[in-house]
């Protein structure tokens, strides 16, 4: 009988302006696992897209301060990212949709990457997710005039969570699901774990031919994620942005770190605790050690630091 | 007579003895209603604060310095404010109450949120995996590793 690691099966197409692949241990699994997965991503797009004017976010988005009923896929993905901002202290921030618009990224990724000229607006801090009022009950959402949510940093991890515990639930077997780098498994994992490639310092796109780990390490369940300032970038008059926002200024997050991985309970906790990370700086050894989360945090000269059991190497 | 007592079969000493018996009543009534007020503004407070106080990172460092290390959102931390909510779990179906649009919006979830009820999205912790990454055996049986890569989610600092 072959090793587990052959009978795997994987499928990868392009999804959320990024990529995505299932992975499943048992081969005659994947067109369901597909299909299951296509689903779920054709939903959090649905709910959650900031640029899709049939999208309840855009209608949230822009309903002047009133109350909106939502589905329960959108009430789980806004309770998601106001826990991440409630967990980080605010450094995860869904209410950042009106410093990303001002940063020129206020249209798919794709072509707002194609608008080079100067800005025209002052950067604008978050921090207004508190004034977010969630009815879970409803549900229903109210956000305050003026603020703009995005829900980008945890939504695809969300999605990588509900997929992969969709998948297990439907075929029975070990799964990894791979959204653009924000990894769920669930299931039986192969013999020895799922073989996860760690990239630190690509050039990344909607693609997976160009990456090349620097680490190979095995998981076995949770999830996974991996944040950097290197992933969606752009250049607006003369200067250099990135997707990952610090709150507090409005600005890209300077940070000491190009990539930070974290290996958490579930994607949905990874990608906040890699997402916290990049905009805290230094002082992310000592919080992600103190929660032991397994992470391995690149900097920009190359050199890495790991911390809670993560491998070396 | 204008200056005669008014009760004048009562002893000289009556009147100051009422008239400290209705000061201990003032007294007495001062301090409830300063009571009473300070009752009211703290509950002012307590309702109005949490849209006022500024974000901080002192909860955090302190969630990273206690154990068990799992970071949980806290409505006690001083300085820390929730957002208006109560704790959502999603639920599997569109509620009736939504309106025509949201449930057409909700529609094309139905069937990933049929299964969902088996991912509970654990957000509400920053918790551990069971087993942490292990190295990677130099196996060169083994299939392709699958990629981690630059998370692309755009937002959320």
């Amino acid at each position: 009988m072959p090793p587990a690691s052959v009978m795997m099966a994987a499928r990868t197409f392009p999804a959320l302006g990024t990529f995505a692949t299932v992975l499943v241990a048992e081969p005659g699994a994947l067109d369901l696992a597909h299909e299951l997965l296509a689903a779920e991503l054709d939903a959090i797009d649905l709910a959650c897209s900031r640029f899709r004017p049939d999208s309840e976010l855009w209608r949230v988005n822009h309903a002047r301060g009133q109350r909106v009923p939502v589905s329960p896929l959108f009430a789980e993905a806004l309770a998601v990212a106001l826990d991440a901002a409630e967990l980080t202290d605010g450094d995860v921030d869904p209410s950042c949709g009106q410093s990303l618009v001002r940063l020129g990224y206020d249209r798919d990724f794709a072509q707002a990457r194609r608008h080079t000229d100067p800005l025209r607006q002052p950067p604008m801090p978050a921090g207004g997710w508190r004034g977010v009022t969630l009815d879970p009950g409803q549900p229903a959402v109210r956000v305050p005039p003026g603020i703009l949510l995005d829900l980008g940093a945890t939504a695809k991890a969300l999605a990588a969570d509900r997929a992969a515990a969709a998948i297990e639930a439907a075929t029975g077997g070990g799964v990894l699901v791979n959204l653009g780098g924000d990894i769920r498994v669930a299931g039986d994992p192969p013999d020895g774990g799922w073989r996860v490639g760690i990239a630190d310092d690509i050039d990344f796109d909607a693609s997976t031919a160009r990456i090349e780990p620097r680490q190979v390490v095995m998981i076995s369940d949770g999830g996974l994620a991996t944040s950097s300032p290197l992933g969606r970038a752009w250049r607006r008059g003369g200067t250099d942005l990135h997707h990952i926002i610090d709150p507090s200024t409005g600005r890209p997050a300077t940070s000491c770190w190009r990539t930070v991985s974290v290996a958490a309970a579930s994607c949905v906790e990874a990608n906040i605790a890699s997402t916290a990370a990049i905009v805290r700086g230094e002082r992310a050894i000592g919080w992600l050690d103190g929660l032991r989360l397994p992470a391995r945090l690149a900097r920009h000269d190359g050199t890495v630091v790991v911390v809670a059991g993560w491998p070396a190497g | 007579m204008r200056d005669r007592p008014e009760f004048p079969e009562e002893q000289p000493g009556a009147a100051r003895a009422d008239g400290l018996r209705r000061l201990s009543r003032l007294t007495w009534r001062a301090a409830q209603l300063s009571a009473v007020t300070a009752v009211g503004f703290a509950a002012l407070f307590a309702r109005t604060a949490p849209g006022q106080t500024a974000a901080g990172d002192s909860t955090a460092a302190a969630a990273a310095k206690t154990s068990p290390p799992v970071a949980t959102p806290s409505s006690s931390s001083p300085g820390k404010a929730r957002p208006k909510r109560v704790r959502a779990t999603a639920s599997a179906s569109p509620q009736a109450g939504a309106g025509p649009a949201t449930q057409a919006a909700a529609q094309p979830t139905a069937k990933a949120s049929q299964t969902a009820a088996a991912a509970p999205s654990k957000s509400a912790t920053l918790a551990p995996p069971s087993t942490a990454p292990a190295p990677a055996p130099s196996a060169s049986s083994a299939a392709a590793p699958t990629p981690t890569v630059s998370s692309t989610s755009h937002g959320g600092g």
